[in-house]
């Protein structure tokens, strides 16, 4: 479950989003909608535990991420968070299924070699595992960003605006993926997006305007 | 279930340097030059101060003609340079009986064998530098000769075989086919000055030497104005420390001798060195600042080019100290090849190659005869 309370968060202590309260269950499906610069992916690192809000609340089940010291919530992100990038951000120097495997490296897990398989075959990427990540094309690498973001079985997935390149079909299959492995893990999702296309798939919605909760 | 580790410390580190090979090699290379060049010189300063108070080691004095005492070294203790004059037997009888004197070695040349010179001497001279015969045996009637190891390979020579001295002490086409020498011995190979010299007794130099050349006008002369046998130098230990400051003076106040000290003017000549060695080792250090500074510039640019890679494995969990830990070990993984590099490199061919040029090929000695 994710508690945010009176949260205003930005960067250099201005404030970029300001939101009075919101809460997703868990298990539960949210989008964080709102136009470009509305603060959708500042709100995303406030929950992922990278931008310590400037005032307010937030807790991730019974984990309050900001009072923890740092190297206890690198440890909770690896753990707890699986976070899918705007840009994907995969290393060009690995493979297909070394950056899957990175998720559970940097966490400190144990690398499951036929997990990353199951989760490469569920992606449709099952026989890429060996290519280099500069080898394959975008759509491929979406779908190893979200593999990643759910190989260690995560809380909460976190997608930022994982469809706005994508044409009306590959957005919806990305969303039915993106749904089905958080629903496969138990996992709580929230996706950050002004894309009006895949709002219906969601069962929360929170709307952020100019820097606000609506 | 397949629960090994793929990813690792190791693994993440050759990946990104397998990514960028060129990047990764340069590095690598240009480190191994700036440390093998400051190896090099600090071996070749090493070697060069072995060799030099090796081949002085127990020689006090040395006695020849008149001229300057850091060309009578150079001359007749490494045989790089060509010898200042000649000195009269009687005179060298004289000094020999000196209470001052504890022992006195003879030498005589005018000869070379290809290039390597054929030393009329004693066997004093093969103790005095602990030479160890590896066949054969010392010369002991005229005409024998025992040579040094280096010119038995060079040349593929064996007992038994003889072998024509020319005229002079580079090579020339003055050779004395009329007195051939007999190889009797051959010298273990041990780096000392033996291993460049073709020795034989003082009279077999003489022998070779009493036919005058009634057409060279310069050698009648010479002999005519020197009818008495001659040696190129004397070598000298003291008695006593107390000679060191007496036998000099004796020696320069005859009328045809010279004195010189080896360890004063190996000190001059090493403080001459001393100021090329600087700048090379100047150099060198400037060059492996400039190695460290452009791998820490590398390294940097490397971090900077992945810094998305680095923000995002710290969003995954990884603390900051194994990021550290991943580019520290990246670091010393290249310094560390580029060790090896310097091992295999420079120590066993580029050091090698210099110091055979210098010591082996007598570049210098050759340059010094032809300009006399």
């Amino acid at each position: 479950m994710i508690e945010v309370k009176n949260i205003e968060a930005g960067y250099d202590s201005v404030p970029k989003v300001s939101i009075e309260s919101f809460s997703v269950k868990k298990s539960g499906v949210c989008l964080v909608r709102g136009d470009s610069g509305s603060g959708k992916t500042t709100l995303l690192n406030v929950v992922a535990g990278l931008i310590k809000p400037i005032k307010g609340s937030i807790r991730i089940g019974a984990v309050d991420p900001y009072s923890l010291r740092d190297n206890e919530r690198d440890a909770w992100r690896g753990n707890c968070l699986g976070f899918i990038f705007q840009t994907l951000h995969l290393v060009k120097s690995l493979t297909v299924a070394e950056n899957v495997l990175l998720g559970a490296y940097a966490a400190g897990k144990i690398q499951d070699r036929e997990w990353v398989d199951h989760l490469l075959e569920k992606t449709g990427l099952q026989g890429l595992g060996d290519k280099k990540a500069h080898e394959i094309s975008q759509g491929q690498a979406q779908r190893v960003a979200i593999a990643r973001a759910a190989v260690n079985k995560p809380e909460i997935i976190l997608a930022d605006e994982p469809t706005s390149s994508l044409d009306k079909t590959a957005a919806k299959q990305v969303m039915e993926l993106l749904l089905s492995l958080a629903k496969d893990n138990g996992s709580t999702l929230v996706v950050a997006s002004h894309d009006d296309r895949i709002a219906d798939v969601f069962d929360q919605v929170v709307e952020l305007k100019s820097g606000e909760n609506i | 279930m397949n629960k090994r580790r793929y990813l690792s410390l190791y693994s993440l580190v050759g990946a990104n340097m397998s990514h960028r090979p060129l990047s990764a090699l340069f590095n690598i290379m240009l480190m191994s030059v700036g440390v093998a060049v400051i190896l090099t010189i600090l071996h070749l300063n090493g070697l060069l101060d072995s060799r030099l108070s090796r081949d002085l080691r127990g020689i006090d004095l040395v006695v020849s003609g008149k001229g300057s005492p850091l060309q009578i070294i150079l001359a007749n203790v490494f045989h790089l340079d060509v010898p200042t004059g000649n000195i009269p037997v009687s005179e060298a009888k004289k000094l020999e009986k000196n209470p001052l004197v504890r022992s006195f070695i003879s030498l005589a040349y005018g000869d070379n064998y290809n290039g390597h010179r054929i030393v009329g001497t004693t066997s004093d001279y093969i103790e005095h530098f602990n030479g160890h015969i590896s066949q054969g045996r010392n010369f002991s009637a005229p005409m024998e000769v025992i040579i040094g190891g280096a010119i038995a390979k060079k040349f593929h020579l064996a007992i038994g075989q003889k072998i024509a001295g020319a005229h002079g002490l580079v090579n020339s086409d003055d050779v004395h086919t009329d007195s051939p020498y007999t190889i009797v011995g051959i010298l273990d190979q041990d780096g000392s000055i033996l291993d460049r010299l073709v020795l034989t007794s003082v009279e077999s130099v003489w022998h070779v030497h009493e036919h005058l050349d009634e057409d060279d006008r310069e050698e009648v002369a010479y002999k005519q104005a020197h009818p008495e046998d001659e040696l190129s130098a004397i070598l000298i230990a003291y008695k006593s420390p107390l000679a060191a400051t007496t036998l000099p003076g004796i020696v320069n106040n005859s009328s045809s001798m010279q004195a010189a000290s080896p360890a004063f003017e190996v000190a001059r000549l090493t403080k001459l060195m001393g100021t090329g060695r600087d700048i090379l080792s100047v150099f060198g250090y400037l060059l492996l600042a400039f190695s460290g500074i452009s791998l820490f510039i590398a390294l940097y640019n490397a971090v900077q080019e992945r810094q998305y890679d680095i923000a995002l494995m710290r969003i995954m969990g990884i603390t900051k100290s194994r990021i550290f830990g991943l580019v520290l070990f990246e670091t010393v993984l290249i310094g560390g090849q580029d060790q090896l590099l310097v091992l295999l490199f420079p120590r066993y061919l580029y050091v090698w190659r210099l110091t055979g040029s210098i010591f082996r090929k007598d570049w210098l000695y050759r340059r010094q005869s032809q300009a006399y």
